[in-house]
């Protein structure tokens, strides 16, 4: 796992303080990757564990964004290529691919996310992110929360699951 | 609060679970005259247990019941009733009532009829009656004791009263004193201090069980012509040693659990320095504190004691029977199972990395590496012997169906259980019982005769109905087994023809007759009763079975009966899969759908109909033709295994490899794969708790590479194929006609 530039680094550290200055609004450690040319963040404690990617047995008549499934200790997970499923260009054959295991304690599944690699572990203060429309279409996201220059999408877990759980339409629609 | 009392009833009801099949082959025992008194004391403790618990939730129509059997079942105990027919018969009937009473508690079943209980009622007391005077158990040994008092033996089980704990050698030890004063509460609720006594005893390991010494504190009760008949006027005393693990004081507290609102008690450390107890023990401080000792006349505390104390030594001999056992979540089991499955694949991958060509030769290493495999397929084992379950209780079950069912149809019918003991998947026996129940009736119903059609055939009036379970090669065989009139194969022709299911002048085999009374709709009986004849039942359970990964076999003499032989999987976990692959992907069908793996010619056997759907003909058949890897939407595989790949696409080789698969409903498809590779057990688990379900899978299993493969729903698959969900009739007609 690669861990931010230094100079990021510093740069989210001085965010950190600045925001811990504020009164009031909890703190929740996320997890940095990139899809494409994009980087979006995830609550750390959703996620059970990271691993590399290996190839999925295909699932019949699954949606676009659908790899496949795999076998985590006896479990089959399905493996969802995040690219797809927002709609980036995916790096083709990049060799950090890894497969991030999140589980969702409401609909207690879980799933694999493809990304194209984990940059690292930051902490943003609740308050800080920039709630999105939806109307956008952009039910995928749940905000946006700036480090440093980059702006960094905050990915609702809640969505992805549903759709693989939920009804095909509504997943093919956005696959 | 609630959330508590919800949990400790569900206990309670699982627990009723347990002592009503107990009840019942203690009954069955009983009626076959293989019965000790301990079988006695197990019915007798299982309907009491019940009581005690409904007590406690204050399930008072429940309680009500139970005491009057109880009350006449104690009558048994004592021995003033002989156990005959008729009263056993009693007995049983008041067994079915109870059990419907418990699912009326746990809303589970019908309400009740109350005239129905007036009058299994009226049965249990005229027993009571018959037994003299008995007074009802849970009245002995506290209520005051009128002056014709007949002592009454309460056994205690284990309690060695003959050996006193002075004479253990274990004087040295320290000895804990538990004081305890039962209210008149107590006793209302159904409970009894004997229970408390039992559970103190059983703190104790078994060599020390006779160290325990109890001492009865009579001084609070009055002078006889005092004596209030609902009032509790007893107490006791009891030393146990400190067994060595150190019994803590929270274990007898949790004794007391259950009554510590109607129940004074006290616990104290006692440094063994005195050996002689008897007598001090009644002047213990704890015991004055609670109530000032009254003087009693001597002749009542001896009748006293004796009834609350075991007389009788030899009845208390044998030991309650060790059964110790653990509830444990079934999620948890099946996550062990999970890893265990893991740590079979990961054994796996080491002893190929280890003996791979080129890899570093070392027998000490592989010598090693046996031992962990062997491990490996023992903890496997152990793991799954954890579900097994035995069929007892299915088969226990099935004693009351065939009670009522022959009560119904008026015949006598005995139902012999054998090899109840055999295990099989508890996921398994869940599901048998709706079969088993479904093909006991069909025996009463119409496999056994009249008693009078018996006679005349020259059997006893009394028809039997075998039931077994063993295993076999792998699998779970159960038989059912009548000495009826066998299935008169003319009658069920004429009513197969004139039902339609087969066409009339057609010349069918014996078997073929038979296999008859499993098609839908058939039905021979002539009116449509309660126990069967509505159309459903041969039908219903053939489907269940084959559900199962089962299948259903008959054998039927005429003048001797029939012989129903069900051969299942031992569980639902594991299934018999083909593997085939299909583009480059590993695939499996079960094998109880697999008819027949055969090659056929592309351009002689494959057909396309107008609607641009193939049918491939098979030694005649017609079968319609599914290509598996279009019907997957599976993507092509480009380059690699040119070969096979080509192979399953029309038109360009030769031949294809076709599956013949069959569904329940006996319809057929042809699946076109790339080839077959093998055939293994494979453990099923769920794609749906972490994505949604499709179309023509069913599950999902892990290969032995660790890598994921799809199980496929052949049901489906055919229905998408066909259209139909039911072709055999049609077939049937067709090949009867040709």
């Amino acid at each position: 796992m690669d861990l931010m530039s230094l100079e990021e680094k510093k740069q989210t550290d001085g965010q950190v303080n600045g925001a811990s200055a504020l009164p009031s609004g909890g703190r929740e450690q996320m997890i940095i990757f990139t899809v494409g040319d994009q980087r979006y963040c995830i609550p750390i404690l959703s996620i059970k564990e990271i691993r590399e990617f290996e190839d999925p047995t295909y699932l019949p008549h699954c949606p676009a964004y659908v790899e496949g499934a795999i076998n985590i200790r006896g479990n089959i997970v399905t493996v969802v290529n995040l690219a797809n499923y927002l709609g980036a260009v995916p790096e083709a054959d990049n060799e950090r691919r890894v497969v991030i295991i999140i589980e969702d304690g409401q609909n207690r599944a879980t799933c694999g996310l493809l990304v194209d690699s984990v940059i690292g572990i930051t902490e943003i203060a609740l308050d800080e992110i920039q709630p999105i429309s939806v109307d956008g279409g952009a039910a995928e996201l749940s905000g946006l929360v700036s480090i440093g220059e980059r702006v960094i999408r905050i990915l609702r877990l809640d969505t992805v699951l549903t759709r693989l759980l939920g009804d095909g339409a509504v997943g093919t629609a956005a696959g | 609060m609630g959330d508590v009392m919800d949990d400790i009833l569900k206990i309670f009801f699982e627990e009723c679970d347990e002592l009503l099949p107990e009840l019942e082959s203690g009954l069955g025992e009983l009626s076959a005259e293989e019965s000790s008194q301990e079988t006695i004391n197990a019915i007798f403790r299982a309907v009491h247990s019940i009581k005690g618990g409904a007590a406690s939730f204050g399930l008072d129509r429940l309680v009500r019941f139970a005491h009057v059997y109880e009350s006449a079942l104690d009558g048994l105990r004592s021995g003033q009733v002989e156990p005959d027919p008729a009263i056993i018969k009693t007995f049983f009937l008041a067994m079915d009532l109870l059990s419907d009473l418990v699912a009326e508690a746990k809303q589970a079943g019908d309400e009740v009829d109350g005239g129905r209980i007036d009058e299994t009622v009226r049965k249990l007391e005229a027993i009571i009656g018959q037994g003299g005077d008995a007074p009802a158990a849970s009245d002995v040994g506290e209520t005051p004791v009128p002056e014709d008092f007949t002592p009454v033996t309460v056994d205690l089980g284990g309690f060695d009263f003959d050996e006193p704990a002075e004479e253990g050698g274990e004087s040295s030890r320290p000895k804990l004193v538990v004081t305890f004063r039962p209210q008149a509460e107590l006793y209302s609720r159904g409970d009894d201090a004997r229970n408390l006594l039992l559970g103190l005893k059983e703190l104790l390991p078994a060599e020390d069980a006779g160290a325990m010494d109890v001492t009865c504190n009579t001084q609070d009760l009055p002078v006889l012509s005092e004596l209030a008949p609902e009032e509790a006027c007893l107490g006791w005393t009891v030393r146990l040693p400190e067994p060595p693990g150190g019994t803590a004081e929270d274990d007898i507290q949790a004794v007391f659990d259950w009554v510590g609102d109607v129940c004074d008690f006290q616990i104290a450390r006692e440094e063994q320095t005195d050996d002689t107890v008897e007598a001090d023990a009644v002047e213990s401080p704890a015991v004055q504190e609670m109530a000032p000792a009254v003087p009693v006349p001597a002749e009542t505390v001896e009748s006293e004691a004796q009834a609350a104390a075991p007389a009788a030594p030899a009845k208390s001999g044998r030991k309650r029977e060790q059964n110790a056992s653990i509830r444990v979540d079934i999620g948890r089991i099946g996550m062990l199972m999970d890893m265990v499955g893991e740590m079979v694949i990961g054994q796996a991958s080491l002893e190929s990395a280890l003996t791979r060509e080129g890899a570093l030769y070392d027998p000490e290493l592989l010598k090693r590496l046996a031992v962990i495999k062997t491990l490996t397929r023992d903890i496997q084992e152990a793991v799954m012997a954890i579900r097994a379950q035995p069929v007892r209780n299915v088969f226990q079950r099935m004693q009351r169906v065939v009670r009522e069912a022959s009560s119904l149809a008026d015949k006598d019918v005995a139902l012999v259980l054998e090899g109840e003991e055999t295990e099989v998947d508890r996921t398994l026996i869940e599901n048998l019982t709706d079969p088993l129940t479904h093909m006991l009736r069909n025996a009463v119903d119409h496999g056994i005769e009249t008693p009078q059609a018996r006679l005349a055939a020259g059997k006893p009036a009394q028809g039997t109905i075998w039931l077994s379970a063993r295993h076999r090669s792998g699998r779970i065989l159960i038989e059912i087994r009548d000495d009826g009139g066998g299935i008169n194969t003319q009658r069920v022709l004429q009513t197969a023809i004139k039902r339609g299911i087969v066409p009339s002048g057609a010349s069918l085999g014996e078997n073929e007759i038979n296999e008859l009374i499993f098609a839908p709709g058939f039905s021979t009986a002539e009116t449509v009763s309660d126990l069967s004849g509505r159309g459903v039942g041969m039908d219903v359970v053939k489907q269940a079975i084959q559900n199962l990964g089962g299948r259903v076999n008959i054998k039927s003499t005429q003048g001797k009966g029939t012989l129903f032989t069900l051969s299942l999987p031992l569980t639902l976990a594991v299934l018999d899969g083909m593997l085939i692959e299909c583009r480059g992907s590993t695939m499996v069908v079960p094998v109880s759908s697999v008819v027949e793996l055969v090659t056929v010619q592309l351009k002689d056997d494959v057909y396309t109909i107008p609607d641009g759907s193939h049918v491939v003909s098979v030694r005649g058949r017609c079968i319609p033709l599914i290509y598996l890897g279009d019907e997957l939407t599976l993507p092509e595989v480009e380059s690699v295994q040119e070969e096979t790949h080509h192979m399953g696409r029309a038109g360009e080789e030769g031949q294809l490899i076709v599956l013949v698969v069959e569904n329940e409903a006996g319809a057929r498809a042809a699946l076109v794969v790339d080839g077959v590779r093998d055939q293994a057990q494979v453990v099923i688990k769920s794609i749906e708790k972490n994505y949604r379900q499709i179309k023509g899978v069913s599950a999902a299993t892990i290969l032995g590479d660790g890598s994921v493969s799809l199980i496929l729903d052949v049901s489906t698959l055919i229905v998408s194929a066909t259209k139909r969900v039911d072709t055999r009739a049609l077939e049937a007609i067709a090949e009867r006609a040709a």
